[in-house]
């Protein structure tokens, strides 16, 4: 698992439930360092012991966990850059869910061996979408619920998502996602400044 | 003609930035990207809406269309947002002759990201099929990377010179050291990892030194460290301390029976004779055991003292031997 990801988890933990969280959770995973590095690798096994010990810390399950972590990898303020490279999947929030097929490849666009979950589309309505993912550890879904809530608030439109259960396949987690996208546009938002990093 | 004619607004979706200008050179018409990076250029003359830098020559039309489809470095005289001290966005252009005129199109090179911000563009500011968006994503996402390196290689630095500071191992056994040692123990406690602790010292070992010299000491030093790296389970770990003087660490254990079988396997192998230069070199070892499981907060320091004395209650009831420490919950 790329330490980006792993990151991420311990970076939600140690932001939002504070360092001691973080070190009871790594104590329990048996994690044998302090802290995740960004652009290292890790064990598939060390990520899902870390992600199991942070669930059952807080009393949730995996893809809740994950999706709380997808929301607040799009609105904590210090990751603004990564944020904005979700903008650039899409214009507006269709265009974005229509380029939901491309997170894996956009993600290796950025880094190689990112890993990122395996996300296909199938588009049920004009309105209504059904995501199915593939990954290593459950999440998956949650990660992209949590990141599409945030999102769509940014591109200022409805939509209602709902998770479904984690089944297990082969090696991996296959999940699902539903989409219905209300209102594409249910409020005004400033349109996404290209430049906005500098 | 015949067929479908491009209109203004098919011009400006595929073409944003634009410049149509007539046979004398003056601009009839500009893209709506390009209106909003240089306003009001419509109706100017072209050599003053547009400088060319490379290749050389003016914004004469005749000579600009001598370079048709020819990728010509240009500046816009009129660029807006350009700030006291700042200099104006370099960029290209591509001109085509279309008889009675021409159109050139102007886009961005290198100082893309410059431009972009600058200018507050968005992405319905390019064309449909526009890759700069793309570029955009990759030079972001390029400069997040390269802030994470820059990130951990001034850790990796840090961690270099800390490892330096402590190497680890004891150079004739092969073992850890001391300093190894205190920290895996701290590393257990903090983990609240249940582990067996052994103290082991040789005995015999300060004849063998006497009688034989320090070369025989050392083979049979180093031949110890082969035995206890073979009774140990992988991820238990072996230190020497002192100068005969050894300590064991088991990890996720609780069982002191499994303890004593081992501390009974490492007497039985200490006391193998070895032969060193034609001497028989025969040694034992007296052990202390203690488990972290006995101790309501098990404190290395702790540990360390009691493994000790029970070390001690050994060599006291005659050696070649091993005690457990009893220091009742703790």
């Amino acid at each position: 698992m790329h330490g980006m990801i792993c990151k991420s988890l311990e970076a939600f933990l140690t932001t939002t439930h504070g360092p001691l969280v973080w070190k009871q959770v790594r104590q329990a995973a048996e994690l044998p360092f302090d802290r995740f590095e960004t652009m290292l690798s890790y064990p598939d096994a060390q990520f899902d012991a870390a992600q199991g010990a942070a669930a059952a810390h807080l009393n949730q399950d995996r893809i809740h966990l994950m999706e709380d972590i997808g929301t607040w990898i799009c609105t904590h303020p210090p990751l603004e850059p990564v944020r904005r490279l979700f903008r650039f999947t899409g214009t507006t929030f269709q265009d974005l869910l229509l380029s939901i097929d491309e997170i894996d490849a956009r993600g290796r666009m950025a880094v190689p061996d990112l890993g990122l979950p395996n996300y296909h589309l199938n588009q049920l309505t004009s309105s209504a979408y059904e995501v199915s993912s593939n990954w290593c550890v459950p999440g998956a879904s949650g990660l992209l619920t949590g990141a599409l809530r945030a999102l769509a608030d940014e591109y200022g439109a409805l939509a209602m998502l709902d998770v479904g259960p984690a089944v297990r396949l082969d090696e991996g987690w296959s999940e699902t996602v539903t989409i219905q996208l209300v209102q594409e546009a249910f409020y005004p938002v400033e349109a996404f400044s290209l430049g906005g990093a500098i | 003609m015949t067929g479908p004619l491009c209109n203004d607004a098919m011009l400006n979706a595929i073409l944003p930035m634009h410049i149509l200008f007539d046979a004398r050179g003056r601009v009839q018409r500009v893209g709506k990207t390009f209106d909003h990076i240089a306003p009001g250029a419509a109706g100017q003359m072209l050599c003053d809406v547009v400088q060319v830098l490379h290749p050389k020559c003016c914004g004469n039309p005749v000579q600009l269309l001598q370079n048709p489809g020819r990728r010509l470095t240009v500046e816009l005289p009129q660029e807006g947002r350009v700030g006291p001290g700042q200099s104006r966005t370099r960029m290209r252009a591509v001109v085509y002759d279309l008889g009675d005129g021409g159109l050139i199109n102007v886009f961005f090179g290198t100082d893309v990201t410059k431009g972009v911000a600058r200018h507050g563009l968005t992405a319905a500011d390019f064309a449909a099929f526009d890759p700069t968006i793309e570029i955009l994503f990759l030079i972001e996402a390029q400069s997040a990377v390269v802030r994470e390196f820059a990130h951990l290689n001034d850790r990796l630095v840090e961690a270099h010179s800390e490892a330096e500071h402590r190497a680890i191992t004891d150079k004739l056994t092969g073992l850890h050291n001391r300093r190894a040692m205190d920290r895996h123990l701290a590393t257990l406690s903090d983990n609240g990892t249940e582990f067996g602790l052994m103290h082991l010292d040789l005995d015999y070992f300060k004849s063998i030194n006497d009688t034989f010299g320090h070369a025989a000491g050392d083979h049979v030093l180093s031949r110890v460290g082969t035995i206890l790296r073979d009774v140990v389970r992988q991820g238990d770990m072996v230190a020497r301390v002192g100068g005969d003087e050894f300590i064991l660490v088991f990890g996720r254990c609780r069982d002191v029976d499994l303890m004593r079988r081992i501390a009974d396997r490492i007497i039985a192998r200490l006391e193998e004779p070895v032969i060193f230069d034609g001497h028989v070199c025969r040694i034992s070892g007296s052990i202390g055991i203690t488990m972290s499981s006995f101790y309501r907060v098990p404190e290395p320091d702790r540990l360390m003292s009691d493994a000790d004395t029970a070390l001690y209650a050994s060599k006291n009831h005659g050696r070649a031997r091993y005690s457990v420490a009893s220091p009742g919950q703790v």
